[in-house]
């Protein structure tokens, strides 16, 4: 039962890796193949800037049109970029993967259920927890902002397609290279701690870089995948509020009311408190699995220590 | 004798020792730490007055041991009302200490969480135009339907009948919890209420046939009676004084462990089934949920502690809290 039981997270983990890898090069390329195409504009002609542009509403005499506000121009990107194609090509790049994203990461509803048959032990309402915040993030809050820029039926205030569509990437972007690590980590974990593998030094020596590099690439990459996140859900506050999709109105025979722009306030507020607890337990865990020191030398030390300990 | 006091790290937590009487109870050795304590000679940091009920003394677990199903052994607690000499306790030996923290007692926790929905629920049904904003009122006016009046009666008297019963019909076999319970109880039960009470008594309401929700009030107000006969079935089941585990009998108690709850759960059924509310239905899964969890635990201990051997009464057969699911 135990054999079977790492036999299937192994594979399970090796999918996952290879999942996320797959969606980290077809970024790479879908960005690269955007910015270089010389008939990107003919491609998708209903995307070109002219349009974006041409969509700021015209006043009337007795209601003038007020100039943008500032800080919404200042983080559109692509004010200061030169090139005029930045827009539609970040949200093109976007569309590449974007389906690939959500199902993989609505999949990942597995490690809840792994949690709940007890097969990792881990706790079925954190892991739950999570996932429905990053489902969230990703199949709800990044198709709002990037499917209204691109149907060019925005108005003034909702006016950042660049912006949008860089938060999705960045998001997708982090959250691939974490899982780049976090997987591989626990598939070759696995096949190290196994009786087989006990005196394969190879195997050995790759599951303690992967331990390092699992236990440390999260102090970068978890603050940048937390402010992207962050960026993105912000970044649909306009939709939220003007457009109130997936919203709920009263009255209904079930007498409930839902308003996306509340929930999404609410997750503002709830997502640093998770992101700090999250932080510290991950620098517990840190001190815990790489023997308390702060840098890689020390660590491959108290790695070996360990490792003499156990022969 | 003396015994050593330290914390579960290892860390001394009574300098030199604690001296008392091997023929000492264990209530006798909480009252020694207590009156350390008021001499500040208990290295807690804070220095806090450690009353009886905030004090948790275990055994020392022996590295490695298993339970008789190879499960990893759990520290052993020095019960109150036992005596040293029944944990063979000798000159020397190590007892592990835990400070609980602060602690409230059960029935100030209870009678704090029920007075909130009690009083929260109304306070939505009369002040309607406090809450809700004017574009929602007809001609500034909240419009009422009977079925809120009469869940708002029945939601009030649930909790004050809670109230009463905490006073005059329950016995708490512990008597107080940590303060931190009291915060996360009346979050639970007061925030509830709001959210409940705000979507059945919104100006937008949508009620459903009176003459349903007539039927399932009335039958509601059937649960509640069945559920107070439960906690007196309850409270009576051992004698004055007794912490004995008894086998609860009659009424339910014959077919269902957990009685009270399957009254309290098809309470909250038919409050939904007359006021129609997804926030109503949410309130009946969280407790049906905590509630199932707590009768399971309960079942489980009354298997194990009448399990039919050595003399022992075997515990008969029966649903959990559910019937006829589980």
């Amino acid at each position: 039962m135990a054999m079977l039981a790492s036999t299937y997270l192994f594979a399970y983990n090796s999918a996952m890796f290879a999942a996320w890898l797959y969606v980290l090069c077809n970024l790479a390329a879908s960005l690269s193949s955007s910015f270089t195409s010389t008939t990107f504009e003919a491609q998708h002609p209903l995307l070109i800037p002219q349009d974006y542009l041409a969509t700021e509403p015209k006043g009337s005499a007795s209601r003038p049109v007020v100039p943008p506000v500032t800080w919404q121009k200042v983080s559109d990107l692509s004010f200061y970029a030169k090139t005029t194609y930045v827009k539609p090509r970040l949200i093109v790049a976007y569309r590449s993967i974007e389906s690939l994203a959500i199902t993989i990461q609505t999949a990942t509803i597995l490690e809840t259920i792994h949690a709940i048959l007890r097969v990792v032990r881990s706790s079925p309402a954190n892991n739950f927890l999570q996932w429905i915040g990053r489902t969230h993030v990703i199949a709800v809050a990044a198709t709002l902002a990037t499917y209204v820029p691109e149907t060019k039926q925005y108005t003034s205030a909702e006016q950042m397609p660049s912006f949008h569509a860089l938060t999705a990437l960045a998001v997708v972007f982090f959250w691939a290279i974490s899982e780049c690590i976090r997987y591989p980590w626990a598939a070759v974990k696995i096949v190290a701690d196994s009786e087989f593998a006990r005196n394969i030094g190879a195997i050995q020596s790759l599951n303690r870089v992967l331990t390092w590099l699992r236990y440390s690439a999260f102090v970068v990459l978890y603050p940048a995948g937390f402010l992207a996140e962050e960026a993105l859900l912000i970044g649909c506050l306009p939709f939220a509020f003007s457009r109130k999709p997936y919203d709920i109105a009263m009255p209904n025979a079930w007498n409930f009311s839902f308003t996306y722009s509340s929930f999404l306030l609410c997750v503002l507020y709830a997502q640093p408190v998770g992101f700090f607890a999250l932080y510290i337990h991950m620098f517990e865990q840190r001190y815990k699995k790489l023997g308390g020191a702060p840098s890689s030398s020390g660590t491959g030390d108290a790695a070996a220590a360990k490792q003499k300990k156990r022969a | 004798m003396k015994l050593v006091i330290a914390s579960r790290s290892g860390r001394l937590v009574v300098d030199g020792g604690l001296h008392i009487d091997a023929g000492e109870t264990v209530d006798g050795l909480l009252a020694e730490m207590h009156s350390l304590s008021l001499k500040k000679l208990v290295r807690i940091p804070g220095k806090p007055i450690l009353v009886p009920e905030r004090q948790r003394f275990t055994l020392p677990l022996v590295p490695g041991a298993v339970t008789a199903d190879g499960k990893k052994a759990r520290p052993v607690a020095l019960a109150s009302g036992k005596k040293l000499s029944d944990y063979n306790l000798k000159d020397g030996d190590t007892l592990h200490f835990k400070d609980l923290g602060q602690q409230v007692g059960y029935v100030t926790v209870f009678f704090w969480e029920y007075f909130g929905p009690m009083a929260v629920y109304p306070l939505v049904y009369y002040l309607p135009k406090l809450l809700y904003p004017e574009s929602m009122l007809q001609n500034g006016e909240c419009p009422r339907h009977p079925v809120q009046a009469i869940a708002t009666a029945y939601w009030s008297f649930h909790f004050a009948k809670r109230i009463l019963e905490t006073f005059f019909v329950h016995k708490f076999s512990h008597g107080t919890m940590p303060i931190f319970n009291l915060l996360r109880n009346c979050s639970y039960y007061w925030a509830f209420a709001a959210f409940v009470s705000y979507f059945v008594n919104h100006p937008l309401y949508t009620p459903p046939p009176f003459e349903r929700s007539k039927w399932a009030l009335a039958g509601a107000m059937l649960m509640q009676a069945g559920n107070l006969y439960s906690h007196v079935i309850l409270a009576n089941l051992r004698p004055k004084g007794s912490k004995e585990y008894r086998v609860p009998r009659g009424f339910l108690f014959n077919y269902v462990t957990c009685a009270n709850y399957t009254f309290e759960i098809l309470g909250w059924l038919l409050f939904n089934v007359a006021t129609q509310s997804i926030p109503g239905i949410l309130f009946m899964f969280a407790g049906g949920y905590q509630m199932t969890l707590w009768a399971i635990a309960k079942h489980k201990r009354l298997k194990r502690t009448f399990d039919g051997k050595e003399g022992r009464e075997k515990y008969p057969r029966r649903f959990i809290i559910l019937p006829p699911l589980i």
